[in-house]
């Protein structure tokens, strides 16, 4: 059965395992993010700025959806098929923005396009020869 | 000249646009372009869809002051929204998915 293996968990870290999503935010119908998750390949941002841009990022993106949503329903009431499934925004700095709800739950996906991949994959090969240079060093001493 | 217009011209060719519209930047209407019987349901849309465009501007703006939106599609339930805003003018594209893929005089 579809519903014994849907595991929203699982799903999040296979989303979360991508190559191409650096970020996600699912919050509820308040806003409130429930979960989130950035990569962070240096390691060096505390936990709380992720936070803090989780619920920037949601009270954002639930203002814009409802707007999106109830405006586009208004305008063709008698059809019923305006509803809104998905919006993508992309942005100058090569990534994009998924919005999509379930329920009473959003998600925005961050996705990277094209070129920052591939900047991406040169920052995540330069973090490791800085580490392997730094065990170098301490197999010296 | 001939450039937009080639553009223009193979956007409308494709099967599932219902209509192409290029609106400044007050919202105001500088081209449209219809597919059959399309006019009154398209116009409703595109009245809402420039405001809606600068909110999604302003959250992305909102997030990263250094960042842009360059493209901005909906997916309605049998519908696509797609709209691309520039600097003076923005051009909605509306296009149908899904089951009726086509235009009905197909």
């Amino acid at each position: 059965m579809m519903q014994d293996t849907y595991n929203p968990d699982e799903l999040l870290k296979g989303l979360a395992a991508q190559e191409s999503i650096e970020a996600y935010v699912v919050f509820n119908n308040d806003g409130v993010p429930l979960k989130y998750f950035k990569k962070n390949p240096t390691g060096d941002k505390t936990k709380d700025q992720t936070q803090e841009k989780a619920v920037h990022q949601s009270a954002l993106f639930q203002d814009l959806w409802n707007v999106a949503s109830k405006v586009l329903k208004q305008e063709q009431r008698f059809q019923g098929e305006n509803e809104v499934e998905c919006m993508r925004l992309r942005t100058k700095h090569s990534f994009e923005y998924i919005v999509t709800q379930s329920g009473d739950f959003t998600i925005v996906v961050k996705q990277l396009c094209g070129k920052a991949i591939e900047e991406y994959r040169i920052l995540l090969e330069e973090i490791a020869k800085i580490q392997a240079e730094a065990e170098d060093e301490k197999k010296k001493k | 000249m001939s450039e937009i217009q080639d553009i223009q011209t193979r956007i409308r060719s494709h099967t599932s646009v219902q209509c192409l519209v290029v609106v400044n930047n007050e919202g105001k209407l500088v081209q449209s372009f219809y597919g059959q019987d399309r006019k009154e349901e398209c116009d409703q849309i595109i009245k809402t869809v420039p405001q809606l465009c600068f909110k999604a501007r302003s959250t992305v703006r909102d997030l990263d002051p250094t960042n842009d939106l360059i493209f901005f599609r909906i997916k309605l339930k049998s519908k696509e929204i797609l709209v691309a805003p520039d600097k003076d003018f923005m051009l909605i594209v509306v296009q149908n998915c899904g089951k009726n893929d086509r235009r009905d005089d197909e």
